[in-house]
């Protein structure tokens, strides 16, 4: 069963965070003046906050209903897509950055909405990686696609993992390709030639909260809620 | 003696660990949790011929500062583990296939890479005892978090909550019916042993 997507083209955040959540424990600082930190959390887990969506229309707001009841308070799990045209590895042509790919048919007609076909910009593979491999060959195949450190991605692992979100920490060109560190860690081993997904990087999370999509109407038409996402792993719910 | 590789010894000896702690227990099918994210196969082990999984993220909420034998009272040990999950709730549910399962805790070393540096150190054994389910509401009102608990003694817990235990024949049948290793310890009540005086 495909999991539902949040609709972000439809409902666009005033701000987004997508951070690693992570467990550190300290000691406090000894008399030597050191202060021993400990992370016990094997790399951290995606958390993601979509703050202020406007809500301007009956459409939005039916929209962002159905979607709550849809997450179940948090026991249904969703896809949640990282929108990060401005940083990802996208081509520049003629001075302008090319982050949608919008082709027509062969006539250069479109389809009867006037919407034409929408393919993505850039395509990359990965290389082969073990399970909870921190470094991998990461290619982009698509010309003028250059990985700098910072850009996000996401490999569809199949089932049950499906789609995980990762972010380039650092970039070394090799004769191979670049060679990019990546956190949090491989949530399952990968093997070569495996798709990475630049332009709509997304992860499989879930409501952090039962109240993270609360919708407070103002007038009864409008509103700007938030919505709060925590990475969420198997088993889901039977028929998922 | 704890066998750590040099590396392991250097992570140690930093002022930044990455540490991951494992749990294991012994039932049907075998329980493999560990503290960190997603899952984890720390390779074969003292407790694991084989490279196995060990499942990740809120299985385990805490682990408790655990301590040995000391002056004949033994700790008693409570673990909280997540009640989210299919899994662990069939756990709870099944709670008579706990009871005297081996139980282990151990520990893993990362590099700064989270790179495994060595198998997992198990630190702990112990035997499950009961478990129990708690419901826990947020104070906040925002829901219910269900959460397991699991009750793990170690080698020297007796099922009294406090005492010492002695070594009289009485309580050893009650340990090990039919044991009579200390038979005649009684015996022994009126006599003192001087430790001889070398010269």
């Amino acid at each position: 069963m495909a999991l539902p997507i949040f609709p972000h083209n439809l409902m666009r955040e005033n701000a987004i965070l997508f951070e690693l959540m992570g467990q550190v424990i300290t000691v406090g600082q000894t008399a030597s003046g050191v202060m021993p930190v400990t992370r016990m959390d094997g790399g951290g887990i995606w958390k993601a906050t979509l703050s202020e969506v406007p809500l301007m229309t009956a459409d939005h707001v039916r929209a962002w209903r159905a979607f709550t009841a849809t997450c179940e308070g948090g026991a249904m799990p969703v896809i949640v897509e990282m929108c990060d045209k401005r940083a990802g590895p996208f081509p520049v042509v003629n001075g302008k950055r090319v982050t949608s790919a919008n082709v027509p048919h062969d006539d250069d007609t479109p389809h009867d909405d006037g919407t034409p076909y929408e393919c993505s910009v850039v395509s990359a593979i990965v290389g082969n990686g073990n399970l909870r491999a921190t470094s991998i060959l990461v290619i982009p195949t698509t010309a003028g696609s250059v990985l700098r450190g910072g850009e996000h991605f996401s490999i569809d692992h199949g089932d049950p993992l499906r789609d995980r979100l990762y972010r380039i920490a650092s970039v070394e060109q090799t004769v191979d390709g670049p060679l990019c560190e990546i956190r949090p860690p491989l949530r399952a081993a990968v093997g070569g030639g495996t798709a990475a997904n630049f332009d709509h990087p997304r992860c499989v999370m879930r409501l952090a909260t039962p109240d993270a999509m609360d919708l407070l109407l103002q007038q009864r038409k409008f509103g700007k809620p938030s919505a709060s996402f925590l990475e969420a792993f198997p088993p889901y719910p039977p028929g998922i | 003696m704890l066998p750590l590789t040099a590396d392991e010894i250097s992570v140690l000896e930093s002022d930044t660990q990455r540490i991951g702690i494992f749990f294991r227990m012994a039932t049907t099918p075998i329980v493999r949790v560990w503290l960190g994210v997603g899952d984890i196969r720390p390779g074969a082990n003292a407790y694991d011929v084989t490279d196995e999984v060990y499942s990740g993220l809120g299985q385990l909420i805490d682990v408790p500062a655990l301590s040995q034998l000391i002056n004949g009272v033994a700790d008693r040990i409570t673990f909280h583990v997540s009640g989210i999950s299919a899994e662990t709730m069939n756990l709870a549910a099944a709670g008579s296939n706990v009871k005297g399962a081996a139980v282990a805790i151990g520990i893993a070393l990362f590099g700064a890479q989270w790179q495994q540096l060595g198998p997992p150190k198990w630190l702990f054994r112990g035997r499950a005892d009961y478990v129990t389910v708690q419901q826990r509401s947020d104070p906040q009102g925002r829901g219910v978090t269900r959460v397991m608990e699991l009750s793990v003694g170690s080698l020297f817990t007796g099922r009294r909550r406090r005492g010492l235990s002695y070594l009289t024949d009485a309580d050893q049948q009650a340990r090990h019916p039919g044991d009579r290793f200390c038979e005649r310890t009684v015996l022994y009540s009126e006599i003192s042993k001087v430790w001889p005086t070398f010269n």
